[in-house]
């Protein structure tokens, strides 16, 4: 059996790269910088999320949806995360985001053109985990709230109907003003939520957590700071 | 100060060899150079090319470089820049914009002022055949001290639960007054701490910015398609701007409702 902690999945770039819209417009985004170098990276006793915040807070562009692996009941205690430690000097994005999920080999990653997605990668091959489940077609109409969004994604999946929540404490998840309207085709939950999400801003983050019995998002318009010299 | 006019960028001369500068709220004054021996009477002219603020903000966040720059035209073209504070520890970093023909100037401060307008900038341009010319600016360096918060207001629209979503207004030390709009500091990062760090319901935290009003907006939210199992949690949260605190929270969150209490600071 060959054991691949960490993989970049070319096959689910295009999905996202270049979503063609009902309205045959095309949702593409800035060229890739998955390249581009990082003079130095360094992480201290931190998790695969906590690299990916600093990395991403680091690239100006980089914007992620990170998948924590689920605990099975709500009652559980939570999950304990692998703690490591890096220090990577010159090395590209792509590079950075392998040596994080080989650090914690629970992780898989793959990038759209300025979507970075995490996820277990024990999940990569469940079709009934929510975020690979596919939707035929998703119809946004007027919305002007995320929740509004997930709403339309948990109604217009197939049977079995799915929970969905928004769990989160800080941040800013506010959406433009503007009542959005769209529609797409053949795309997963996770496609979807990058959709939602990117509406919010170039630099928007999800965070899918909770339990087999209890699933929540979060959504952070802004992505995340560096640590600013403070009081 | 004839010749300039309230609320505009200029530059006038008198004929006793003093410069008056008319920048905003600010009216600066510095001896004039002498003119050149070559009798040329070539003089450097060095004013604003946009709003010079009175202020700047203190912190290290990348963000503020936009609200704490002033952009400079110097003629004749083609001389050297130069900016400097009467705070030395401050960093000043001079970029020209080629797209504009002006000067970027940014400040970046670790230090709050004592008093509005404590701290003067100095910016110099020195053309390649003239005299030399300096402009300056009194400013206030502010520091994001405190804020205050809208009501709150029940927006879930999945069913179960709430989403509160609470516009901050920062203000600042020492001038105890609120950032204006439409001044750049939008992305300024603003950052929470939560302590404990578990949180009931299985609540992630995370970070916002500053938007285009200056003010932030804070989302609590436990907000779902299906019924919420029970959870409760207390934990204390912590909102710093550009790196410096301006509220402490206590939040009581559990499935069927949100206890929000501020425990300041209110000034």
């Amino acid at each position: 059996m060959i054991f691949l902690p960490c993989r970049y999945l070319a096959g689910l770039v295009f999905a996202f790269v270049m979503l063609v819209n009902a309205n045959g417009q095309s949702e593409q985004h800035a060229t890739s910088s998955w390249n581009e170098r990082v003079p130095e990276f360094v992480l201290t006793d931190g998790t695969v999320l906590e690299g990916l915040k600093r990395l991403s807070s680091e690239q100006k562009g980089f914007a992620f949806g990170f998948e924590n692996v689920l605990r099975a009941k709500f009652s559980d205690p939570p999950v304990i995360d692998v703690r490591f430690s890096l220090r990577l000097k010159n090395k590209s994005v792509r590079e950075i985001l392998d040596a994080l999920c080989e650090a914690d080999h629970r992780y898989a990653w793959s990038a759209g053109d300025s979507f970075v997605n995490v996820y277990p990668l024990a999940s990569v091959d469940d079709s009934h985990y929510l975020p690979n489940r596919k939707l035929a077609k998703l119809e946004i109409r007027n919305i002007t709230d995320v929740e509004q969004g997930l709403l339309a994604i948990a109604q217009q999946l197939p049977s079995p109907a799915e929970q969905v929540a928004h769990v989160q404490l800080g941040g800013d998840a506010s959406y433009p003003s503007v009542p959005w309207s769209t529609s797409f085709e053949n795309l997963t939950v996770r496609e979807a939520v990058n959709l939602l999400t990117t509406h919010m801003g170039v630099r928007a983050c999800w965070i899918f957590g909770g339990s087999l019995d209890f699933r929540s998002f979060a959504f952070f318009r802004w992505g995340f700071h560096s640590e600013a010299q403070s009081d | 100060m004839t010749g300039v006019s309230p609320g505009s960028s200029g530059f006038a001369t008198h004929a006793t060899g003093i410069v008056y500068h008319f920048n905003g709220n600010t009216c600066s004054v510095q001896s004039r150079p002498p003119l050149q021996s070559n009798g040329t009477g070539c003089v450097g002219n060095l004013a604003f090319g946009a709003t010079a603020e009175n202020f700047i903000f203190v912190g290290t966040d990348s963000a503020l470089a936009n609200a704490n720059s002033y952009f400079l035209r110097g003629t004749p073209s083609g001389g050297a820049y130069t900016g400097s504070s009467s705070n030395s520890p401050d960093a000043v970093t001079l970029t020209f914009v080629s797209s504009l023909g002006l000067e970027k100037v940014s400040v970046q401060t670790t230090t709050q002022s004592t008093t509005s307008g404590d701290r003067k900038l100095t910016f110099t341009y020195a053309p390649l055949s003239c005299q030399a010319a300096a402009l300056t600016q009194q400013v206030t360096a502010r520091q994001f001290a405190y804020a205050t918060n809208g009501a709150l207001s029940n927006t879930c629209s999945l069913g179960h639960g709430y989403h509160y979503d609470i516009l901050y207004t920062p203000y600042t030390h020492p001038d105890k007054a609120a950032a204006p709009p439409n001044i750049n500091l939008d992305g300024t990062g603003v950052t929470e701490t939560f302590s404990p760090t578990t949180i009931a319901c299985g609540g992630i935290t995370g970070d916002g910015a500053l938007d285009a009003n200056s003010q932030f907006s804070d989302h609590i939210a436990v907000c779902s398609t299906q019924p919420i199992p029970a959870c409760s949690s207390t934990n204390s949260q912590v909102l710093k701007v550009a790196g410096y605190t301006v509220r402490t929270n206590s939040l009581t969150i559990t499935n069927t409702g949100l206890t929000y209490t501020s425990q300041g600071p209110t000034q």
